[in-house]
């Protein structure tokens, strides 16, 4: 038996590092699989060790609560396709302000990274303190910080709660009144009195996480002129958003928030993709006809997909190696499509 | 001579995850983790805390060590999240880090229970710990 190691990646920075699959082979035959993750960490840990909390968050605009939401919504919608189920419209509507909930705190949190860079601390605090009230909100809807688990089959595990529509209205109201004041602030002090001086600090650019990445081969200015418009998509986002949400909650249809998925599947197991804002998720999961799902396994086409590898690759000779790998799309599909 | 009852921590933190998220948050000035004595060092070399927020793998390890030799004597670890605290989703036995003084475990901990784990790292180093537990003082973090 001859061992052959196939390295991939660096897949993509905000994962920890690149995939290392081990191959025993007998002939063209393979007969053995050991995947490896995290191998080379080659990009965690220039970022991760003696940078900042800042920079090192700002690396990972992925990892926010609307991922969480995200993956439970793009899950159940699986199970609800393949079984054929209708959902109530206001467990629909109950899902879309979580998920909005949950992208406003993603881009405050931007925002808030986003004004420490440029140097302005109060802002910062200030655009904090509104995040914080907001995943207050998020943790009264559903129970969490980071919403997992709440987005159930069939419907929310939990219904709007009493006065928290009011809540959030004001909420948002009180964030739209205070938007001016914001926006002021990072245009006119930020760009004129700090930012610029921003402009010439090469040595900073390493703090820019990946929009220093993107733009590693450009002139100087190229991150700078790339984290304006960051800058102007961040704001003019989190108004839309807020307005958006707004409008939901004042539209939220009566009903059912959750009716019980009773139907019996018999074991299976079943592929299916799901188009999302982001991309195309693949998901592979089995039944038992037990009225319970015995188990579930989301494999996302990214790292996740990794643990499907050994079970795919046994026993297939080597030269259908490309194919399957194709097959299972080893990329993050929401950005590096 | 009792000469710092109530020292300063210099942190750094390693790691990637959404305990950093939440650890965002406790430095806000709702929870102001400031006024704990707790501020961020510009270099590790100017540290004496190092906060490790979730996921570790192998390759890291090694680095948080190398990071935690250039530390200030004395220097303390506390630990954040299920991940760096028993493995979470990635299992990795914590016998490879570096003695850890605090455990704060959730998934991610809420900015109460970092705050907690500050404290209770105070009254760990400042040896008032007994003192605290006479007077019903409780510590919500694992020693």
């Amino acid at each position: 038996m001859i061992q052959k190691n196939i390295e991939l990646g660096p897949i993509h920075e905000f994962l920890p590092g690149a995939m290392k699959i081990g191959l025993g082979l007998s002939g063209d035959e393979i007969v053995s699989v050991d995947t490896e993750f995290g191998y080379l960490a080659k990009n965690l840990i220039p970022g991760s060790i003696g940078t900042s909390i800042f920079a090192r968050t700002l690396r990972l605009s992925r990892l926010e609560p609307e991922s969480a939401l995200i993956i439970d919504q793009m899950l159940c919608g699986c199970i609800e396709e393949a079984m054929e189920f209708e959902v109530n419209p206001r467990a629909e509507w109950v899902r879309l302000v979580a998920k909005e909930m949950c992208d406003l705190i993603g881009i405050l949190k931007y925002l808030a990274l986003m004004s420490k860079r440029m140097k302005l601390a109060s802002l910062m605090q200030v655009l904090l303190r509104h995040r914080e009230d907001l995943v207050d909100l998020l943790e009264l809807l559903t129970g969490s910080r980071f919403g997992y688990d709440y987005i159930i089959p069939g419907g929310v595990r939990f219904d709007l709660s009493h006065g928290l529509a009011d809540r959030l209205d004001r909420w948002i109201h009180n964030y739209l009144a205070d938007f001016d004041r914001i926006e002021s602030l990072f245009y006119w002090v930020g760009y004129h009195r700090n930012f610029l001086s921003h402009l010439g600090s090469v040595a900073d650019r390493g703090d820019l996480g990946f929009v220093s990445r993107a733009n590693k081969d450009h002139t100087r200015l190229g991150p700078v002129s790339n984290v304006r418009s960051r800058l102007d998509f961040g704001l003019s986002a989190s108004v839309s958003v807020g307005r958006r949400l707004l409008e939901l909650l004042n539209a939220i249809p009566e009903g059912r928030y959750h009716d019980p998925v009773d139907r019996v599947l018999r074991k299976t197991q079943l592929r299916t993709e799901m188009e999302t804002q982001r991309g195309v998720w693949q998901f592979y999961f089995e039944f038992e006809s037990n009225w319970s799902i015995q188990k579930i396994e989301v494999n996302s086409p990214s790292d996740q997909s990794i643990k499907a590898l050994p079970e795919a690759l046994m026993n297939e000779n080597i030269d259908d190696l490309p194919l399957i790998m194709q097959s299972l799309n080893f990329i993050v599909a929401e950005i590096d499509k | 001579m009792k000469t710092n009852s109530h020292p300063t921590f210099r942190y750094v933190s390693v790691g990637y995850s959404c305990c950093g998220d939440d650890f965002l948050q406790t430095m806000s000035s709702r929870y102001d983790l400031e006024r704990l004595g707790c501020v961020e060092a510009p270099q590790p070399q100017f540290a004496n805390l190092l906060i490790i927020q979730g996921t570790l793998n192998a390759k890291l390890i090694t680095e948080v060590n190398s990071l935690y030799e250039k530390m200030l004597t004395p220097k303390y670890i506390m630990a954040l999240g299920t991940c760096s605290c028993g493995g979470g989703l990635f299992p990795l036995s914590p016998q490879h880090l570096p003695p850890v003084e605090v455990w704060v475990t959730g998934c991610p901990p809420r900015p109460e229970a970092i705050m907690n784990g500050v404290i209770a790292l105070h009254e760990k180093v400042s040896g008032s710990r007994e003192k605290s537990k006479s007077s019903g003082m409780k510590s919500g973090a694992q020693p």
